[in-house]
């Protein structure tokens, strides 16, 4: 990454991916993979091993809603646009390094996937600020940006 | 009295936090997650360049394990707090 570079988290309903409607300035990704014991089962199997049997993750994110004249990439951002996060549509999600003005330029991909919405928190706060927190189950693969140096 | 038992099993698991600014490894963190198999994993004192030569000290351990859980935060500019957690999977050599 280089000097004055973010990442971001971008978030849109996969029905319309070319509208973003949440820049997460921070957020998480939680991977976890279920596994069982297939351990040797004598006397000499004192060490656990296991074998993966199932993968989940879940992305938890939160910022600040954008106003609706703001454009992001494409699209107008708002409040009203979660009202298609909760109608339990399919959203797309994007890891990407993002530079230049606000950092709405989008520089590289780290990954990206797709998720279904499973808390969202909404806090009016302060004075034309307001704060969303959510949290996204994964669907299906998570998918490596390309490096354009390899 | 003072209960006294025989242990059947042993597992282990490790925990690394660190800053990354290099996408390139991120890329390759999600990777190694998405593959959901074993990698090798060790710990060992380090000295010289940047740490990155090992010393083969007394207490260096290696051994395979899976990267089942990590956190990223990137909420830095230019940096991004990774946290890996691993499972460990077999013995420690």
């Amino acid at each position: 990454m280089q000097k004055g570079q973010y990442i971001r988290l971008l978030v849109a309903v996969a029905a319309n991916p070319s509208t973003v409607v949440a820049a997460a300035k921070q957020m998480a990704l939680h991977g976890s993979a279920q596994t069982e014991d297939s351990s040797t089962k004598d006397t000499t199997g004192t060490d656990l091993e296991y074998e993966v049997v199932g993968q989940s993750y879940d992305i938890t994110g939160s910022g600040l809603v954008l106003t609706p004249n703001d454009t992001l990439l494409t699209g107008a951002v708002g409040l009203n646009d979660f009202e298609n996060w909760i109608k339990d549509q399919l959203l797309n999600w994007r890891i990407c390094v993002m530079e230049g003005t606000n950092n709405r330029t989008i520089v590289e991909e780290i990954a990206h996937g797709q998720g279904k919405l499973t808390n969202l928190q909404i806090q009016a706060q302060n004075k034309q600020n307001t704060t969303y927190n959510y949290t996204i189950n994964g669907y299906g693969a998570i998918v490596p940006g390309t490096d354009d140096n390899d | 009295m003072f209960t006294e038992e025989t242990i059947t099993s042993t597992q282990w698991s490790a925990q690394v936090d660190t800053y990354q600014s290099d996408t390139t490894a991120l890329r390759s963190i999600i990777s190694t997650f998405i593959a959901a198999q074993a990698v090798p994993v060790g710990w060992d004192q380090t000295a010289g360049a940047q740490n990155r030569v090992k010393q083969n000290a007394n207490f260096k351990r290696n051994g395979n394990a899976l990267l089942n859980d990590f956190t990223m935060s990137f909420n830095d500019r230019e940096t991004v707090a990774v946290s890996l957690q691993f499972q460990g999977t077999g013995g420690l050599s």
